[in-house]
């Protein structure tokens, strides 16, 4: 009986050791890792002018807290396709942005970079919706 | 020592030179533009013209500073100093001012520039108006002004011309969509978008096969086939519209591209 307990006190303070390992751990990793504890913050989601937007931004926040931060940025673009849907939502409306959105999700296949503009800061493709792209005026004179 | 401060002051007073004069300067004002200073041969060029008020080449000069360091407006301004008259501008300058008004972007002043200037032809004038309507992506003015060409072996009248037929050539975004309505993704393929068009054509089929596979096996009261349902139609509209979006990305680009083989033309051609 008197065993038990001093089997069950070692253990105790192994897990205790345990603990401590694992701070080492972290603190040795600290600049190499990420810290997962920042919070981020996402502008698309804010300034809401009605409750279709609210909707649309509340589903959003849900996606980015507890799905897309599991994932890896697997997105082509930049802004990734959850933002695109929320600024196309916001800009057009519920049914153009969303049909919008669709659009883009089939198009989010990386097979054609040569279609879009290349952003060098996020290394991602450029495709915004807020953007309208019109028909450059070319007067190159020499 | 005195024969040695003699020598020096001699070969100082023989071989020294007035690097200020006319001659001098215009020299100066020429390698300036030559080696791309463009804002200091601007400057140079200013000196140069109130030195000999009457000298066109000067003048031409001075515009074309004002141009490639894009000071654009200041050379605009610049012409009503210049020539009292804008309409008695010489050939040379007036092309210059044509070239600073289409590269300011003032379509509708430079074309009123040069319709009422006497130095152009007629046929300048309709190769000018067809330049700059093309770079302004009026490809409509630009054939009924083409019409009006006298010498039709013109050098850049056969480039315009063959531009202008190329401009036909551009794919109509709403085959495009009725192309996607009907097969799913065969729109993105006609504007040369074929990857997407398959990738659109898998999610839409995949999507509408779920549905159908689960309406099947749990009936029309269940919310599974609705859902894949849903999910498809909303893959097929995004088609649809993707589809008319990448027919204009494809006709943009096109004309961008036209627009560039314009402005090359144009270069050599003036």
């Amino acid at each position: 009986m008197k065993m038990k307990y001093i089997v069950i006190k070692f253990l105790f303070l192994g897990l205790l050791l345990l603990k401590n390992d694992a701070l080492a751990q972290v603190s040795l990793y600290r600049n190499v890792l990420p810290n997962g504890n920042i919070k981020k913050e996402y502008v698309e989601a804010k300034n809401n002018k009605n409750e279709v937007q609210l909707v649309f931004s509340g589903l959003f926040l849900f996606y980015k807290t507890f799905f897309s931060s599991q994932d890896l940025t697997v997105c082509t673009f930049s802004p990734s396709c959850s933002e695109y849907g929320i600024l196309a939502v916001k800009k057009y409306g519920m049914i153009k942005g969303g049909v919008m959105t669709m659009d883009r999700l089939t198009r989010c296949n990386g097979l054609s970079p040569h279609n879009y503009e290349f952003d060098k800061t996020t290394m991602l493709l450029k495709d915004d919706p807020r953007i309208t792209p019109a028909v450059s005026v070319v007067s190159n004179i020499k | 020592m005195r024969l040695l401060l003699l020598l020096f002051s001699i070969s100082f007073t023989l071989a020294g030179q007035d690097i200020f004069t006319f001659e001098k300067s215009r020299r100066y004002g020429d390698y300036l533009l030559k080696s791309g200073q463009f804002e200091l041969a601007s400057k140079e060029y200013e000196r140069l013209v109130y030195l000999s008020p009457n000298n066109d080449t000067l003048k031409t000069n001075l515009l074309k500073a004002y141009r490639l360091s894009n000071q654009t407006t200041l050379g605009i301004e610049k012409l009503i100093v210049l020539y009292a008259d804008k309409t008695k501008v010489p050939f040379s300058p007036a092309l210059e001012f044509s070239k600073l008004q289409m590269q300011n972007q003032s379509w509708q002043q430079a074309k009123d520039f040069w319709n009422k200037n006497e130095s152009f032809s007629s046929d300048d004038k309709v190769l000018l108006n067809v330049t700059s309507d093309i770079f302004n992506n009026d490809f409509k003015s630009a054939r009924t002004t083409f019409s009006q060409i006298s010498n039709q072996e013109n050098e850049l009248g056969i480039g315009y011309r063959s531009i202008l037929e190329k401009e036909v050539h551009k794919k109509s975004p709403g085959l495009a969509a009725l192309m996607s309505a009907v097969v799913p993704g065969t729109g993105k393929a006609y504007s040369n978008n074929w990857k997407d068009g398959i990738v659109s054509l898998f999610f839409t089929a995949g999507m509408a096969f779920q549905s159908y596979r689960n309406f099947n096996k749990y009936g029309t009261n269940n919310h599974r086939g609705w859902i894949y349902g849903g999910i498809g139609l909303g893959f097929y509209l995004g088609n649809i519209y993707g589809s008319v979006k990448s027919t204009k990305d494809y006709n943009r680009k096109k004309i961008n591209t036209l627009q560039h083989e314009a402005s090359a033309l144009f270069n050599t051609y003036y």
